[in-house]
């Protein structure tokens, strides 16, 4: 009987403007029913020509645009800007203003971490998480407000430190969210991860191999999801990060629910290096007197970091003049978001949200 | 993670390394435009070079070229390194390397759409991040904003 029922193959927008697809994203999806028979991820709607723009910027005109890349984790997106340029022109950065980075970048990935699992749970039907990781993320937001004066994009990094010291009290604050963030994370475990129908909606789901994943490009959780351990902060250490005690999440199943676990877990080894942070942070200046009219070098230099996404690069070349030659940005979620034309096909309409969710894109650093 | 070594790199591309420099922990190495799939594909075989980082261009308007830089990493062994070729900044094409690296399909659209280089056996150069359509090609540094 159902041999005979003929069915036709439909084409479908999922976006720009479509809540799953986490800003302006774009999916072209072929259904067979209500499997998908293939999917093209449309990008560009956010572009906004920054890598051009710095061409034509100083580098220090170009500094506040940085936060602008990917906007959930800006303080990464301007340190991994700074130690570029530091890299590029040989200056040196006072610990206590490195210790105050990595702060403030360990904060960020908690920050950006917890509005994936809110948003994931959204995705997944599940409105109640979304909440109370927001609440959470408030705490850090008004965390970031005292020290940087503003809530998301915060111009906080500078080429040779930091904008400014951290205010009175930022220490306790700190220590007292930090101490009560566990509890807080395994309530959203007991919500999502101990969730029947969440487990059945991600484990096996998007399956992405260690080979392939390394093939494409991905980074972060995505890749370390898929068992292959490379953190930068590890691999290729930066900073300060190897005076810290943390170890890099890995999973081996490679499914949503992996890379899902993968970013949960993470949140708790963030608190782990702000901890020692905090308790090690030295004295000391943590800000360099920069000539505002920065010359770097003639020559190039490529950084990279591991954002809240991935590995992110910066790379930068140089004529010797106040202006970049040319900036590139290497965005994690980029290459993360490209595997999505892989990963869905096979899979139901509802699977494919999932598996957009799990891969914690920004439009923002993907079209730049 | 460390540089590849320049006697690592010469015992796998000889004299196809034409020039070999240091850039703040990276070796960078030039080869010439016709070899560069050959001598990526051999870095990715012989070197484990099995992540595609990073592959832009530059615009060298001054100096009348184009160069392609490709910034390669070994998961496995944990070292990374700079390919580069010098292009002509008109017409210019060198062979997709989409085939060694999945990561390269994004990458390769992007420069395509960017510069104007063209990548043979590329499976889809349309626009990545620019309306279809759009003319001219924005990184150039002789490009002009339409109004």
């Amino acid at each position: 009987m159902s041999s005979q029922i003929k069915t036709q193959e439909l084409e479908v927008n999922m976006g720009p403007q479509h809540p799953s697809t986490h800003g302006v994203l774009r999916v072209i999806i072929k259904l067979d029913g209500e499997v998908v028979r293939e999917a093209t991820p449309v990008i560009g709607y956010l572009h906004r020509g920054m890598e051009k723009t710095a061409e034509k910027r100083t580098y220090f005109q170009f500094m506040p645009l940085t936060d602008r890349f990917d906007y959930l984790a800006s303080m990464m997106n301007s340190a991994l800007y700074c130690q570029t340029l530091e890299k590029l022109c040989g200056m040196e950065v006072s610990r206590r203003a490195e210790y105050i980075r990595v702060i403030m970048m360990e904060l960020n990935r908690i920050s950006s971490h917890l509005v994936f699992v809110g948003t994931f749970g959204l995705d997944l039907g599940a409105t109640t998480p979304f909440i109370y990781c927001f609440r959470e993320r408030e705490a850090i937001l008004d965390l970031f407000e005292e020290a940087a004066g503003a809530r998301m994009t915060f111009n906080y990094m500078r080429p040779g430190g930091v904008a400014q010291d951290l205010p009175a009290g930022f220490d306790r604050k700190c220590r007292e969210f930090l101490k009560k963030l566990p509890a807080l994370l395994r309530e959203y475990d007991d919500l999502l991860s101990d969730n029947r129908i969440f487990r059945e909606r991600t484990r096996g789901v998007g399956v992405l191999e260690a080979a392939e994943a390394v093939n494409w490009g991905a980074s972060g959780p995505v890749l370390r999801a898929s068992g292959v351990a490379y953190d930068v902060r590890k691999a290729d250490p930066y900073s300060v990060y190897a005076e810290f005690e943390f170890d890099a999440v890995v999973r081996t199943e490679g499914d949503c629910l992996a890379r899902y676990l993968c970013r949960t877990e993470e949140m708790r080894q963030s608190i782990r290096i702000i901890e020692q942070a905090l308790d090690g942070l030295p004295e000391g200046p943590v800000s360099a007197k920069i000539n505002m009219n920065l010359k770097a070098p003639a020559g190039e230099a490529y950084h990279h970091i591991e954002s809240a996404r991935g590995d992110m690069g910066c790379y930068i070349v140089s004529d010797g003049s106040m202006k970049p030659v040319r900036l590139k940005w290497r965005a994690p979620s980029f290459a993360n978001l490209s595997i999505i034309s892989r990963l869905i096909p096979g899979w139901k309409v509802a699977d494919a949200v999932a598996i957009i969710g799990s891969v914690d894109i920004v439009l923002g650093e993907v079209d730049r | 993670m460390t540089p590849v070594s320049p006697e690592e790199v010469s015992s796998v591309l000889g004299e196809r390394a034409v020039e070999m420099t240091e850039a703040h922990g990276w070796t960078v190495c030039r080869v010439e435009a016709d070899q560069w799939y050959g001598c990526l594909a051999d870095l990715n075989r012989s070197l484990e070079m099995d992540y595609l980082a990073c592959l832009t261009a530059v615009d060298r308007l001054d100096e009348q070229r184009m160069e392609l830089a490709a910034h390669l990493m070994s998961l496995k062994r944990g070292t990374r390194l700079a390919v580069k070729c010098f292009l002509p900044r008109e017409g210019a094409c060198v062979r997709s390397v989409r085939d060694i690296w999945a990561a390269a399909d994004w990458l390769e659209r992007e420069t395509h759409e960017m510069f104007g280089i063209g990548f043979e056996r590329h499976p889809d150069l349309s626009n990545l991040l620019l309306p279809d359509g759009w003319e001219g090609h924005p990184l150039r540094k002789d490009y002009v904003e339409p109004d």
